[in-house]
């Protein structure tokens, strides 16, 4: 079972602690994987943006190692969220405190370079293994690294690494066993200019005699190595050949975003259908069972029924991620996104948004500027993401029923660009108003291309994706109790479910809130459904036909005699509620809102305090209502009812 | 003086850099954490980097150096000068 619960895990302080470090692509997680087994879990840093992967030695290797991967870092002195993780989870652990030891992870493929790491680390004084990555490539063209002169010149033990078959594993293990409990560190030192031109240059002398002592031209070789992903960069990074094949790549991950979730979502979302019914069945009259089904199975239903897009999202990520992809996609999409006062490493963070906005802020670690992060979290909730996709399709079917199926399709797919164009607003506002205090820097390694693994890449999507569950998951549950509860109470028994709903909590807000709604051409029941959206926005769906009296339980038909009770609605003085003017203001409404508590809450962390989430959530929402006052009100002066 | 001619010193974001010529690092921006991460990623004085070309939209610049394969942006590449090769 993979599991965040630390009970499943021996007590950290009982075992050794080794944490892998190494500079991004350096085939650390992949070395992660195969060291550790199905005890692990992802850890976070109170009160920081401190997030890690602890796991447990895998079974076969024995026992009585902690593992730590930590996010890529070029140096000891980071400059990025992410590399401020690597630091503090090896100097401040909160499991541990100190590491006990240090495995660096370095590409063979690119030794000088990252034998600097290797030599930082050295200088701390941490018991330090070095682990040679990319074996099998290197072997391939006939390198050989010479990795006794290593160990002596760096005073620790070297082993090489092969990614695909794990050639090399149990000698990191027994290395890694004899490093002793309690590391005495010392902090990283700042280099000089001159000092790390030195240490450059020293890292260049001990490369090179590891690499000539057992190979012949030794630099043709791995020029050899790295000739391919040259030549498919001339086509991949090509400026109009680059773009086309970078639009067919995103294309083609947004639709299976879609469509291969789809059967997954039906799957998911009828296997919680089915638990519901059956719970009612047990005591259809009951309260409690009302809540079980009600409130805890459908709310958790709410929020799992995401959960195919947003793994398949992260297999799509990780795919380009593995294969080296994902650094070119970000290198050619910098100039228009960093018009927009973002850069290209905020391109991910924004895609991943068009699923959920949970794990697209958490990707905006990556983003070395604090101001480029601080824009790219906060025009990602603008982004359509999929709890949004429900009201959209009943909002659309609602405007085009009885139209050819294409009109509620094209619309669907401006309304996606729409989003575009207000979140390149938005940060195009930002990027104007914000005063410009660091200087930001893109500065992307293009790593080589490699055939991605597949273990790995089903493991960390996995992972993420469950990190994705546990963290949105309590969130959601508790909103959607409290909104079944202000949707069922003072009033329950002898009276139907939409008298119950209109004599409730919630059915008192809402008319309290009817005032504020009549703008908008709708009346204190869409009120009602506005509120409950903000457990989760498909919420908004559900309330709907509780609020209209929906009580089609055919799943085929229920459209249908939700939109006609829609279209039969009308308020206090007899107007019709739903109309063009107002079904296209509660959309312009849907676009800008920020009725996610989740995200609210995943920003409020990941910021590091209320001030950000709290201005969002003001700020989108004040917005969302404004606008779509506009659009109602404006629409109605013309005539348009 | 490898050729006689006399060695030009030009900023790598210069626009008269070509793709697939060589150049050779003469300086780095010696301050702020552009220098340190310049160097962080491999870059040093006296080092060959081979020209690839532009990202779309006179996006960052591409470069190869040994076996490495850096996207940098203009300004990145303005603190960097070459000579050229």
């Amino acid at each position: 079972m993979r599991n965040s619960d630390s009970s499943i895990m021996t007590k950290p302080a009982q075992l050794k602690s080794i944490a892998l470090v190494g500079a991004p692509n350096s085939g650390k997680t992949t070395l992660y994987n195969w060291l550790t087994g199905s005890k692990f879990k992802t850890v976070n840093y109170p009160g920081a943006t401190v997030e890690y992967s602890l796991g447990q030695l895998a079974a076969h290797l024995g026992e009585g190692l902690l593992i730590m991967d930590t996010p890529g870092t070029y140096s000891l002195h980071p400059k990025s969220a992410d590399e401020e993780v690597t630091l503090k989870s090896i100097y401040q652990n909160p499991e541990f405190g100190k590491v006990d030891g240090i495995i660096v992870v370095i590409d063979g493929t690119q030794l000088s370079r990252h034998l600097q790491l290797a030599l930082q680390v050295k200088e701390t004084q941490f018991p330090m293994i070095l682990v040679v990555t990319m074996a099998d490539l290197l072997q391939r063209e006939g390198v050989h690294i010479d990795m006794d002169y290593l160990s002596q010149t760096l005073g620790c033990p070297v082993v090489a690494f092969d990614g695909l078959l794990a050639g090399g594993l149990t000698q990191i293990v027994t290395e890694a066993k004899k490093i002793p409990r309690g590391s005495q560190p010392k902090d990283p030192v700042l280099l000089s200019f001159a000092e790390q031109e030195e240490m450059l240059n020293q890292c260049d002398l001990i490369a090179n005699e590891a690499l000539s002592k057992k190979t012949d031209h030794a630099e043709d070789r791995l020029d050899k190595i790295v000739k391919t992903t040259e030549r498919i960069d001339r086509i991949l990074l090509h400026p109009w050949f680059g773009l086309l094949t970078f639009l067919i790549i995103m294309a083609g991950l947004f639709s299976s975003i879609f469509w291969l979730a789809q059967p997954f979502m039906d799957a998911v979302d009828a296997g919680f259908s089915w638990a519901n019914a059956s719970v009612i069945n047990l005591a259809p009259d009951s309260l409690w069972v009302d809540f079980a089904a009600n409130g805890v199975i459908s709310s958790f239903g709410a929020a799992m029924i995401f959960v195919p897009q947003i793994f398949i999202l992260f297999l799509g990520i990780g795919l380009l991620e593995g294969s080296g992809y994902l650094a070119r996609a970000a290198t050619l999409i910098d100039r228009p996104f960093s018009a927009m006062g973002m850069s290209g490493r905020s391109f991910v963070p924004v895609l991943s948004g068009f699923a959920c906005a949970v794990p697209a802020i958490i990707a905006t670690r990556n983003i070395s500027s604090a101001r480029d992060r601080w824009i790219t979290s906060f025009i990602i909730p603008l982004m359509t993401c999929s709890a949004r996709l429900p009201i959209y399709a009943l909002l659309l079917a609602f405007l085009f029923h009885g139209k050819p199926a294409w009109y509620a399709g094209l619309s669907l797919a401006a309304l996606y660009f729409g989003s575009v164009v207000l979140g390149s607003l938005a940060a195009g506002i930002l990027n104007k108003f914000l005063p410009k205090k660091d200087n930001s820097f893109f500065m992307m390694e293009l790593p080589i291309y490699r055939r991605p693994k597949v273990r790995v890449l089903l493991r960390q999507s996995l992972n993420r994706t469950m990190s994705y569950v546990k963290r949105a998951g309590p969130p959601i549950f508790i909103f959607a109790i409290l909104i079944w509860a202000g949707t069922h109470f003072p009033n329950t028994k002898g009276i139907n479910e939409s008298q119950r709903l209109q004599q409730s909590y919630a059915g008192q807000m809402g008319r309290w809130i009817e005032p504020a709604m009549s703008p908008l051409g709708v009346d204190w029941r869409v009120g009602v459904g506005l509120l409950s959206a903000f457990a989760a926005r498909e919420v908004f769906v559900s309330s709907m036909g509780i609020v209209f009296n929906v009580t089609d339980t055919n799943e085929v038909t229920q459209q249908d005699s939700m939109l006609k009770s829609m279209s039969e609605a009308v308020n206090s003085k007899g107007e019709k509620i739903f109309t063009l003017s107002s079904v296209l203001g509660l959309i312009v409404f849907f676009m800008l809102a920020l009725q996610c508590m989740s995200t609210f809450a995943i920003q409020a962390r990941e910021s590091g305090s209320l001030k950000m989430a709290t201005t969002q959530l003001v700020v989108f929402n004040g917005l969302a209502y404004v606008l779509a006052v506009i659009v109602v009100q404006g629409l109605r002066a013309f005539g348009v009812t | 003086m490898k050729s006689g001619k006399p060695e030009i010193q030009i900023a790598l974001n210069n626009s008269s850099i070509k793709p697939g010529q060589k150049v050779e690092i003469h300086s780095l921006c010696s301050e702020g954490v552009l220098g340190e991460r310049l160097h962080e990623m491999g870059l040093k004085i006296g080092m060959t980097l081979m020209i690839l070309g532009k990202a779309p939209f006179a996006g960052p610049l591409l470069i190869r150096f040994k076996t490495s394969f850096l996207a940098l942006r203009n300004e990145e590449a303005s603190c960097v000068t070459v000579i050229l090769r």
